[in-house]
């Protein structure tokens, strides 16, 4: 288990992603990060072009160790699009990667309300606000590992699940290809020659 | 809202209006084309996928220039076969109030009232399909002041005859070859002909 | 085909369905139906002499209904496996086949469609699409004229193991047809049917007319297209081949087919828009290239596998360039049609895609999964002093908790998957859910609400849909009022009485309440009791004489982007209908009793206690081998 915090202080970085100008280009990012910065237990906030960009998740781990934090804050996209990439990051500079919470000011605010760029910066800080004040209860986590049964199942033996189960038949992986009809072959099966290459579907 | 001064396209006035909200989603398929009725029997120059895209690339003038613009009948029959699902009568008619608007005319021989005969009964406001009749208040010479009667509002009559078949008094018709007499005398000929025909 | 039958590592079942699945990743156990065939796998050979003396025939699906097939059939001589089966809806029990196969002894009546489970680590869904049926286009007259077919019916009529044996006839008179009309995106690019270009018909209309013109070098061919699309390699060279060899191409939907009555030929009204002339052409036969659309079966495919559809019936990718082929559900993945029109390299590529990303599972000996689970505290839990309770249970739909009077609660680890339906239906708060506790939510709550709460949309919103519909309002640029504040939890099971009650406390304007629909939800059952903790509050809002519109509740799923945007702009114009002295009067008024009603809000800690309440979290973490069957 990564290190547990100091649990007299909590010391909270804050990045506030550009991303180009999909941010930038309706809110200042860096109004954000210095409103950030004001927050209780923030002690580093910065506005930073490309949060998932090499540089920026460089950026997140020295200051990890520059200022000695213990949550991390990334303001940008959606949960769904990097949070894999900066737990990633974190745990790389040695954070536990529950540590770092994430903001969706791009998806849910600037992509959002692109003619209202005052209401974006409003909210935009919010939801920074919101990841920061969740950060301050955050708790390290350890991922659980579970068995893996080495066994594939592919359902339905048309063009794409045929070559799904040969391809994963040679790599050595014993596979079922189910399929509702009384015969594989699907629609290709049907056709007579294909396009490109003009020879027989079968 | 960075805009807000900048006026407005063409295009965008078109779809303020009712009806012409769908405009900007033709790919020019020519479905409502080869459809449309107009343009097969009455007008080879008449083309709603071209209206749609003069409205697209803001051509304002040719738009209010083109017979399209002034022939539509609204018959319908373009509506449930587009593919995109765009009320194309309602476009061409956005586009003829913005014609209206500016001072264009329709160049159709549009029905005309007798003012000497008609009785104000009201039929022909009733019937009529493009709401292009309405009674109103007028002084009449040899008749009276302030007399209501039927007026024509030449714009949106689009002449298809039928206020002319429901009056009574005979009061309200189409000019030159589709007044009553012209319409008899053609029927007659045909059926002559069709009689002719059988015998032979 | 055959190669995927002969190789060793492939178990082909086919006649085969797929009825449930459990579990989680390196962990599914799946539920097959190996429906009776009636011939026994083991003994048939394939010969045929059942089908020979079988006297019934009907129509066979496999050749479009062009051809008859016995009762005793094989779909096509090349089906793989060449195994026959006895059609049991046509069969009229004469025995004949029992005699015909003799000393082989291969039909058994006796045989009952049979239950297997499989435990497998991973599972790729390759379902594939369906043809649009275009008789419901009265203008083209598919079904009313004999000569109008379909691009499938006219898959087996050039193909030399079809019916005709690749002579392309007429259906009404069997001649050969000396003038041939294609028409392309018959019910696709179409709003009345389907929106969607079905990506594979201009290279099939093209490959189809170049095909016939091999064949029959006098034919003269037409193509009615809207737009030419040709963008992969090799494409454009290919159409240009075909304008090479004199097929004609012609920019125009056609709006209607006629028939002459007498010699059944076909006249499509069209406009030549390159021409900008309105045309009428004779033709012999005329083939409809009909859309791809989603199986028949995509809805119960969707529950039992837990896949969420894009409009139009498609399964849904995790994300469209980051996860193409992933699902929401960690080793579960989709390849070929099934996830959109596809064509063969298209399909085939994906395939392969996908046993790459299944096998980065199945080559691992363990697979780590997020710590997202619910944890007892066993000094709060009613069950330790010997109360009756156990509403924890109830609520989880994965039977993961177990409770005896006289100890604590007790969560199986391996069984969670961390809804947190229990967390917030226990009424003594009693549990808590790792990584979206209470303190954290309310935390985020507080956040969000510390200014102007009277103009704020509250929105709480599920991982896998309500918040997915809210990023693709977002990616679609669907713009909506910027006073909507949300907060993430897994699923609307988690959505606790107290949070909403704490923003209304707090003085929010509005709140939606939004989750999956029932039938997406990523945990079986957590939406039912998010729903119905929804409806109860909508009760007791009622009751309190909130003005309606305030409390909303939303099933949106991760498509709907539009619908999220909507219900947004709708709920910022009751707050504003409302006004803003009747909503601060009606706020004011209604905190004493929200107040009172928000227990669990007095029991997040100041923020300076917030690293020593994390730390009593630090919980180790270890997994129980369960058995996680039936």
């Amino acid at each position: 288990m990564s290190e547990s915090p100091n649990p007299e202080e909590l010391r909270i970085g804050v990045y506030v992603c550009h991303c180009g100008t999909n941010i930038a280009g309706v809110i200042p990012p860096d109004e954000v990060a210095e409103w950030a910065s004001h927050l209780p237990g923030v002690v580093h906030a910065a506005d930073t072009l490309y949060a998932c960009a090499d540089s920026g998740q460089t950026l997140i781990k020295n200051d990890i160790k520059k200022y000695n934090l213990n949550r991390v804050v990334v303001s940008a996209c959606s949960v769904r699009m990097h949070e894999a990439t900066f737990r990633g990051a974190v745990s790389e500079a040695g954070l536990n990667p529950f540590l770092m919470e994430m903001a969706n000011i791009r998806e849910q605010c600037t992509w959002a309300h692109g003619h209202d760029k005052e209401g974006a910066l409003k909210k935009a800080k919010d939801l920074t606000a919101a990841a920061i004040a969740k950060a301050r209860f955050l708790a390290p986590l350890e991922m659980i590992t579970v068995p893996v049964t080495k066994r594939a199942m592919v359902i339905g033996g048309g063009v794409a699940g045929i070559s799904t189960a040969l391809d994963l038949a040679d790599q050595g992986i014993e596979t079922i290809l189910v399929e509702k009809e009384p015969t594989i072959g699907g629609v290709m099966a049907q056709l007579n020659k294909t396009f490109p290459t003009m020879d027989c579907s079968i | 809202m960075e805009n807000k001064d900048k006026p407005l396209s063409f295009m965008e006035q078109v779809q303020a209006i009712p009806g012409g909200e769908a405009v900007s989603v033709c790919f020019s398929c020519g479905t409502c084309v080869s459809r449309c009725l107009i343009q097969q029997k009455v007008e080879k120059a008449y083309n709603p996928r071209r209206m749609m895209k003069m409205v697209m690339m803001d051509l304002r003038e040719s738009a209010f220039d083109s017979p399209t613009t002034w022939l539509c009948s609204s018959c319908e029959l373009c509506y449930p076969a587009c593919p995109q699902e765009i009320h194309i009568s309602g476009v061409i008619n956005a586009v003829k109030e913005l014609a209206i608007e500016k001072g264009k005319r329709s160049p159709l021989k549009t029905a005309e009232v007798n003012t000497k005969t008609c009785v104000a009964c009201g039929l022909c406001v009733e019937v009529c399909p493009y709401k292009a009749v309405h009674l109103v208040e007028k002084n009449i010479p040899n008749r009276g002041k302030n007399m209501t009667i039927a007026e024509v509002d030449n714009e949106h009559c689009m002449a298809c005859g039928l206020c002319s078949s429901v009056c009574r008094s005979n009061s309200i018709e189409l000019t030159e070859d589709c007044t009553d007499e012209n319409v008899i005398d053609s029927l007659r000929n045909w059926l002559t002909e069709q009689s002719v025909k059988v015998t032979a | 085909m055959v190669d995927a039958a002969r190789h060793p590592k492939i178990d082909v079942r086919t006649y085969t369905q797929v009825e449930r699945v459990e579990g989680f990743v390196g962990n599914f156990k799946v539920q097959l139906r190996e429906k009776a065939r009636y011939v026994i796998a083991d003994r048939c050979n394939g010969c045929g002499d059942c089908a020979k003396v079988c006297p019934i025939e009907v129509p066979n699906r496999f050749e479009l209904d062009l051809a008859p097939r016995k009762a005793a059939y094989v779909a096509m001589s090349q089906s793989v496996p060449l195994l026959y089966t006895i059609d049991q809806e046509a069969c009229i029990h004469c025995y004949k086949c029992v005699e015909a196969c003799g000393a082989l002894d291969a039909i058994d009546f006796s045989q009952e469609d049979k239950i297997v489970w499989e435990d497998i680590g991973a599972i790729v869904v390759a379902t594939g699409f369906n043809h649009f049926d275009p008789s419901v286009i009265p203008e083209y007259g598919y079904n009313q004229y004999p000569n109008v077919i379909t691009a499938m019916e006219m898959e087996r009529l050039n193909n030399s193991a079809g019916p005709t044996v690749g002579n392309l006839i007429r259906p009404s008179d069997g001649e050969n047809p000396k003038r041939l009309a294609i028409i392309n995106c018959v019910g696709s690019r179409d709003k009345r049917f389907n929106p969607w270009c079905s990506n594979f018909c201009c290279m099939y209309a093209i490959k189809n007319a170049v095909l016939l013109k091999q064949m029959y070098p006098e034919i003269e061919l037409s193509i009615y297209y809207i737009d030419i699309r040709t963008p992969s390699k090799g494409y454009e060279e290919f159409y240009e081949r075909a304008r090479e060899m004199g097929i004609k191409f012609i920019q125009g939907r056609p709006s209607l087919i006629t028939e002459d009555k007498k010699s059944h030929n076909l006249f499509v009204h069209s406009e030549d828009i390159t021409l900008g002339l309105v045309t009428e052409y004779e033709y012999d036969m005329v083939m409809l290239n009909q859309a791809a659309v989603p199986q028949p079966d995509v809805d119960s495919v969707s529950s039992v596998l837990n896949i969420q559809q894009s409009p139009g019936g498609w399964f849904m990718e995790y994300h469209p360039k980051l996860r193409p082929l992933d699902t929401p559900t960690d080793g579960i993945f989709i390849a070929g049609a099934c996830q959109g029109p596809k064509d063969i390299p298209a399909s085939v590529a994906s395939g392969s895609a996908t046993a790459s990303r299944a096998g980065r599972i199945l080559h691992s000996d363990e697979w780590e999964i997020e710590p997202i689970i619910a944890q007892v505290w066993e000094d709060r839990c009613v069950s330790a002093d010997g109360k009756k309770c156990g509403i924890c249970a109830k609520a989880c739909p994965y039977n993961a908790i177990t409770v005896e009077v006289g100890t604590a609660a007790q969560v199986t680890t391996a069984k969670c998957h961390g809804c947190g339906g229990c967390v917030a239906e226990c009424p003594h708060n009693a549990i808590t859910q790792l990584h979206y506790t209470d303190a954290q939510i309310l935390a985020q709550i507080r956040a969000l609400l510390a200014d102007k709460p009277e103009e704020k949309i509250f929105a709480f919103r599920c991982h896998w849909c309500s918040y997915g519909g809210a990023d693709m309002a977002g990616t679609s640029h669907f713009e909506y009022s910027a006073n909507e504040r949300g907060v993430r939890v897994m699923c609307s099971a988690r959505m606790d009485t107290d949070f909403i009650y704490e923003a209304y406390r707090l003085g929010a304007g509005a709140v939606l309440y939004s989750g999956c629909h029932p039938q997406d939800c990523h945990y079986i059952t957590g939406q039912l009791v998010g729903a119905s903790r929804a409806e109860r509050l909508q009760k007791i809002f009622d009751k309190m004489g909130m003005s309606p519109g305030r409390f909303r509740i939303e099933w949106i799923s991760a498509a709907e982007g539009q619908k999220y945007a909507n219900v947004i702009d709708e709920m910022q114009q009751t707050i504003d209908e409302i006004g803003k002295e009747k909503l601060l009067a009606e706020i004011e008024s209604m905190k004493p009793e929200m107040e009172k009603r928000a227990r669990r809000m007095y029991e997040v800690p100041d923020v300076t206690d917030a690293s020593d309440y994390s730390d009593k979290m630090k919980i180790a973490m270890t997994l129980e081998v369960v058995d996680i069957g039936k």
